[in-house]
Order: structure tokens, then C-alpha cells, then sequence
């Protein structure tokens, strides 16, 4: 094809072209609370919620997530323009991740060394995993379809993020229904389940994100 | 010559006039880019043949196309063009198993190509039209290379002005999607 004549079809084509960020935020945010309210319906949200909430430690089980959820979602929207190669969304989200690594360690260390393992796994844990990851899948998708029209430089960050971003968005909201408030438990599965979903999103976004 | 800071309002400007809808502003606009894709392109390229190079500046082109809503029009065009011809460079050396580093600093000045004779590509317009599903074939090859009107091929594909707007630029998707994956 001569690029005269590329360049004839190109400009007849007049679709419009249709912004990326909005799409992800509407159409993964709906699915998201969707799906999410149907679970926490489903499971139950914990009948002390109301106090615990003033609990500074309780109450990270929806900072930390929500925080990382929202960086990530910043980071990958920002990465789905081409020119764009790092952002600042990026450096805080590590910080995040760091100080929440931190804290799971020294609280390892405080604790009875004896009933650890006990106090990690609580008595939740395999409904804790399952939850988180499962309803960050289809919000995960949905996002990852729209994030194909875009063109970034990164495709495997970009998926990344997008998993985080639901990952963190389904640990918040499972932990509307978790009571289970010890640091060695939240830090130590929210943060798997994120950073699972995070890897799903990595893989998925290395090679559909591609263009 | 007329170009930097200039031209690089004029690009901006005749890019937001084309996603308003303005077809021919946007023809302008990708006829004075080409020249520029094809120096860029050229002087990167570590010496691959002519049509390759071409290759890689209609690869650019219509990435430019078909992810034009990833430009922020607050934005000057310039650098979101030179980044997908970068990228369209990289991935173009990546298919042929060559890994290369191309740094982003040297795809931030302009180098004006001498005006080139079209027409060097290795893919003529059947081999590339002739790997896509029938219908779009019948409608690139109606459109690009026997160069008729939109409604002419609308009306011989029996398509409305609304059906074949739809078709083109599903066409023009799958397209790029081949070349991507170097089927082409």
C-alpha cells in the first residue's frame, strides 16, 4: 500500500475517537460495585462496623487498599498515553507497599512468637484470598478491554496497575465483611490477594496491551 | 524551514480541528508528518532498506490514527507522535529478532526528511489487503487502491454512509492488529 493512499483511507475514517480513563472508571467501576454488592449482600457486612471504624488500626483495612487502589488506577491511566514513561502515582504506591511491609514485619517480631503463624492465618484466610481475587477478576477484565484502545509505552506496568488498582478496590470492600482486625492478618492476605491480581493484571497486560 | 516550535502549534491546532471532524485538516495534518516520520524513522533505523523504513513510518501512521484519543489536546502533538513512531521503531526491530536501544531523548528533535519518492514499500497494497477477512478487503481495495469515492463503495458493498464509516475503522483495527503481530 502506498502511503499516499493509507493516509486517503485514515482520514475518511472519522470515528470518533473515544477518551480512555472515563471508559475504565465507568465501566470497571460499575462492574466493581455490582459485583462488590453483591458479595458484601451475600456475605454480610460485620455488624460492628460502625465501631470499629473509629479503630486507627481497624481502620487501615480500608487506607492501605484504598490508597494503593487509588495510585494504581492514577498510574495506569495516566500510562495508557504513549509519551508518558514514568509516574509519580508509581513512587507513592512503592511507598505504600514499603510501610505496609514494614508494619507486617515488626508486628511479626511483637508479637508472641509462639502463636504467630496462629494470629496470621486467623480463621478466614482461604475465604479471605478467594474473595478479594475473585471480585477483582471481572472489574479487572472489563477495564484491561477498554485499556487496549490506549497506547502506552508499558503494557505490563499498565496491566499491573489495573490488577492493583482491583485488587486494592475488592480488598476494601471484602473488608466491609472481614472482622478480622490483626495487622498480621490484613497486612499479610489483603496484600497477597492485591499483589496476586497485580500478577494476573501484569501477564494479561504484557500481552493484550500490546499495539 | 518552518518548523519546532511552529509547525508544532500548526500539528496541535490541524489535530484538534481533525478529531472535531474536520477530514481535511486531518489529511493535511498526516501529509506534513509524513515527511517528518520519514527522517526520523530514516536516521534511526541503522541502515535497514528504504521499504522497511516506510514500513515503520505506515506502521506509525496509523497507530497515530487509530489511538489519536490517547493525545491530551492540552498538549503540544509533537511528542506524542515522536513516542509511537519510537515505539513503532522498537517494535518494528523487535519482529526482526533485533533488540535496540533507541533513547527517548533522540526522538525529542526534528529532522526533516529531503522530500522522498513514495511508493518504495515491499508489501504492495494486495498482499497487505488480502490477509483481512473478505469484506474489509473488498473495502480497503475499493477505497485505497482503486481509489473510489466513499459512497461509490458503499453502494457496490451495499453498505449505508453509517455501516461503511463503521467497517472502515474496524478494517483499519484489524489491519493494524496484523502488522502488529507480523503477520504481514
Amino acid at each position: 500500500m502506498k502511503t499516499d493512499q493509507l493516509i486517503a483511507i485514515l482520514s475518511q475514517d472519522d470515528t470518533e475517537p473515544r477518551p480512555i480513563a472515563p471508559r475504565v472508571m465507568s465501566r470497571a467501576g460499575l462492574a466493581m460495585v455490582i459485583l462488590g454488592t453483591a458479595l458484601v449482600a451475600a456475605l454480610g457486612i460485620r455488624p460492628d462496623l460502625g465501631q470499629v471504624v473509629s479503630d486507627p488500626i481497624v481502620l487501615m483495612k480500608w487506607i492501605f487498599p484504598l490508597s494503593a487502589a487509588a495510585l494504581a488506577l492514577n498510574a495506569s491511566m495516566r500510562l495508557s498515553r504513549p509519551e508518558v514513561r514514568q509516574v509519580p502515582a508509581q513512587r507513592w504506591l512503592a511507598i505504600i507497599g514499603i510501610t505496609a511491609f514494614l508494619w507486617l514485619v515488626a508486628s511479626m517480631f511483637a508479637g508472641a512468637q509462639d502463636g504467630l503463624w496462629a494470629t496470621m492465618k486467623g480463621n478466614t484466610l482461604a475465604a479471605c484470598l478467594t474473595s478479594i481475587t475473585s471480585l477483582a477478576l471481572i472489574p479487572m477484565g472489563v477495564g484491561m478491554m477498554v485499556l487496549k484502545d490506549g497506547a502506552s509505552s508499558s503494557p505490563m506496568r499498565s496491566g499491573l496497575f489495573l490488577g492493583i488498582a482491583a485488587g486494592g478496590f475488592s480488598a476494601a470492600l471484602y473488608a466491609l465483611h472481614c472482622n478480622e482486625d490483626s495487622p498480621l492478618f490484613f497486612l499479610s492476605w489483603y496484600g497477597l490477594a492485591i499483589l496476586a491480581v497485580g500478577a494476573l493484571g501484569a501477564l494479561i497486560g504484557r500481552s493484550q496491551l500490546r499495539w | 524551514m518552518k518548523h519546532g516550535g511552529k509547525a508544532g502549534q500548526d500539528w496541535s491546532q490541524l489535530m484538534r480541528l481533525a478529531i472535531a471532524g474536520d477530514q481535511r485538516a486531518y489529511q493535511e495534518l498526516l501529509t506534513a508528518m509524513t515527511p517528518v516520520l520519514r527522517g526520523l524513522i530514516k536516521a534511526r533505523a541503522g541502515g535497514m532498506d528504504t521499504s522497511w523504513c516506510e514500513d515503520v513510518v505506515q506502521e506509525t501512521l496509523l497507530a497515530i490514527h487509530l489511538k489519536r484519543a490517547t493525545w491530551d489536546s492540552d498538549q503540544p502533538l509533537r511528542p506524542w507522535v515522536y513516542a509511537i513512531a519510537r515505539h513503532k521503531l522498537v517494535d518494528a526491530f523487535r519482529r526482526r529478532g533485533k533488540r535496540v536501544h533507541v533513547p527517548v531523548e533522540d526522538f525529542t528533535d526534528t529532522l526533516q526528511a529531503e522530500p522522498e519518492p513514495d511508493g518504495f514499500e515491499k508489501r504492495d497494497a494486495e498482499a497487505v489487503i488480502a490477509k483481512l477477512p473478505d469484506r474489509d478487503s473488498a473495502l480497503l481495495r475499493c477505497l485505497a487502491v482503486e481509489e473510489r469515492g466513499n459512497e461509490e463503495c458503499g453502494e457496490r458493498l451495499g453498505l449505508s454512509a453509517g455501516a461503511l464509516r463503521v467497517a472502515l475503522h474496524r478494517a483499519l483495527q484489524r489491519l493494524a492488529r496484523l502488522r502488529q503481530e507480523g503477520e504481514l
